[in-house]
């Protein structure tokens, strides 16, 4: 599926939370979104995930609008995870993975073992099979992350929208996670990742570094992650280095702050 | 906690249900201001002369009636109370402290102030008046989501306010008539009839079973409802028409029964930790559990103080006035 936004803006209380940002996605893209509290990652996201209306310009799906389209069709074209997942749940974690099927429901070409298959290797994915009948309630803040993670992956959506995936998650899962995002990429979907840890963008296809509502840079990480932009947008000195151990970027703050 | 998904489980959890409501509806028929043997029941029931006449006649024409208004109008008070508690995802969420069931006691005292002296008109206007109202606090609520518990106080400051009215209507009504109102508004089965019961099926059969249908819709709102909405179940399309239904449910209760809170509070509250979560299974098991607690409650009703009656709603509050508090005091998960 294509997803293009073309000159999005979202304005609420006269206030441009997002100002024309034009993206256009292919099948398999990898697209990380950074910048400082505010500059309208979250936003963007719900405009790409059709939750918010576009106060200018379009977001469209291979061509068509989503605002024209229906809830429902809506569920089978992207998952969307939020920034923060609700605590108080007596479901189990399977239960709650089943949830991202829901969209299916009543679709003939659907079939009960589609649905076990989809729910059984999000599990798999996201380290959760041990956990299976633990209600949610009883997770740690991580454990429920995953859940939820794996909920959006049971969707088998071409597109993938994620607001900070890997918060609360050990430094292992975060890797796991990544390894996910990469094989979902991998297998022709679209992920577009709000991150707050840079040296995790490093690991996508391109970078989104927003400011202030707009696009301050897009492009490759080599090109989006570099010393001086970063510096301007996030208004405190951060260098950019070559990683020691292994290919890619490794960013740091910098000391003399 | 133990696995309440279980198939086996719940396959014996219902049987069970179901077991004890019969045996507790065959009790109720026994029980009343003429007492009738379990001979005399099981004769009647398998068509035998055998037995007395008399007893018959009130199995036939009184008691088989009221017995099974009594449980259909608890499985609606029950399901209600769950898909309300859904929709709203408190587990206080009542159509009685919500104020849907005061609304219906006030257009039922409308009713009554507005018409000479057959008590007909009253049931399309207390009908009228709660489905209005329960649109009406619904959409209100709707818009103000944000917290469950502004959300239950608002309900109970609407209730007051119908009970308020429904206070100066009674004022209005010709005192020959306040007795027969009193037990709408305290809720009583007392007028159960044959032809009531099959105009109540009619409306509250549809209904629940239209409520089940949405349930797995329901079970995706406690992860919030920007997360049921990017899942696929259309909050602000379905979540008005669920509580339309419910509107149309407590209205035709309210009509067979009058007022009676706390059943579909009560018996979700006590149900969720054997069934579990999910709302096709609770639904069905509340619609249960309040039958029995009906059936019980309204035998009560006619033989605590028999021959003269005590009002159903009295005994339901009496006992689930406490409830809630200690329900109040004492938080679990939805």
């Amino acid at each position: 599926m294509r997803v293009s936004a073309t000159d999005v803006c979202y304005v609420t209380n006269d206030v441009e939370l997002v100002c024309d940002v034009s993206l256009d996605l292919a099948p398999g893209d990898r697209v990380a979104v950074v910048g400082p509290n505010g500059a309208g990652k979250s936003t963007l996201l719900s405009l790409l995930a059709g939750d918010l209306r576009p106060s200018r310009g379009s977001v469209t799906y291979d061509g068509t609008d989503v605002s024209t389209l229906a809830v429902r069709h809506l569920a089978t074209s992207r998952a969307f995870l939020g920034q923060r997942q609700a605590e108080d749940i007596a479901f189990n974690v399977r239960q709650v993975v089943e949830m991202g099927r829901y969209a299916y429901r009543d679709d003939a070409s659907n079939l009960p073992s589609d649905d076990r298959r989809a729910v059984t290797s999000a599990l798999e994915a996201l380290d959760l099979v041990g956990l299976e009948p633990r209600l949610v309630s009883s997770l740690s803040g991580g454990e429920r992350q995953r859940t939820a993670i794996a909920r959006t992956i049971a969707q088998e959506t071409p597109l993938l929208l994620l607001d900070e995936p890997t918060t609360a998650l050990d430094i292992g899962h975060q890797e796991m996670v990544l390894r996910v995002i990469r094989s979902l990429g991998g297998s022709g979907r679209t992920v577009v990742a709000v991150l707050h840890d840079l040296n995790m963008a490093t690991a996508f296809d391109q970078v989104v570094l927003l400011d202030g509502g707009g696009v301050a840079a897009y492009g490759a990480p080599e090109e989006v992650l570099n010393s001086r932009s970063l510096t301007k947008v996030y208004e405190h000195p951060i260098e950019v280095v070559k990683h020691p151990l292994r290919q890619g970027l490794l960013v740091l703050p910098s000391m003399e702050a | 906690m133990m696995d309440t998904s279980s198939p086996t489980r719940l396959t014996l959890e219902f049987a069970g249900g179901l077991v004890l409501l019969a045996l507790t509806m065959f009790g109720a028929l026994m029980f009343g201001a003429f007492s009738i043997g379990v001979g005399d029941i099981l004769a009647w029931m398998f068509g035998s002369d055998a037995a007395d006449p008399a007893a018959h006649r009130v199995l036939a024409s009184i008691r088989l009636p009221r017995v099974l208004a009594a449980a259909i109008f608890g499985a609606a008070l029950g399901s209600v109370g769950v898909v309300l508690q859904g929709a709203y995802r408190s587990p206080l969420a009542d159509a009685h402290l919500l104020g849907y069931s005061s609304a219906a006691g006030a257009g039922a005292a409308i009713g009554f102030a507005i018409t000479p002296v057959a008590a007909y008109p009253v049931v399309p206007v207390a009908f009228a008046v709660v489905v209005a109202a329960t649109f009406g606090v619904a959409t209100a609520a709707l818009r103000a989501r944000a917290g469950s518990e502004r959300l239950i106080l608002a309900g109970v400051a609407f209730g007051f306010a119908m009970l308020a009215w429904t206070g100066l209507f009674v004022l209005i009504v010709d005192s020959p008539r306040v007795p027969t109102f009193m037990f709408f508004v305290f809720g009583s089965l007392s007028g159960a009839t044959w032809k009531g019961l099959v105009v109540a099926t009619v409306v509250l059969v549809p209904s629940v079973l239209a409520l089940w249908r949405n349930g797995p819709g329901l079970d995706l709102l406690v992860l919030g409802d920007r997360e049921a909405r990017t899942l696929g179940f259309d909050t602000r399309r379905l979540i008005p028409t669920v509580v339309a239904v419910v509107g149309i449910v407590v209205g035709a209760s309210v009509v067979l029964g009058g007022v009676v809170g706390f059943v579909g509070l009560l018996v979700p509250f006590l149900l969720r930790p054997f069934v579990g979560p999910r709302h096709r299974i609770l639904i069905p098991a509340a619609a249960i559990g309040g039958a029995v607690t009906v059936v019980v409650a309204d035998t009560l009703a006619r033989t605590v103080a028999a021959p003269s009656e005590i009002p159903l709603g009295l005994i339901t509050a009496a006992v689930g006035g406490p409830f809630l508090g200690w329900l109040l005091l004492r938080r679990t998960p939805t």
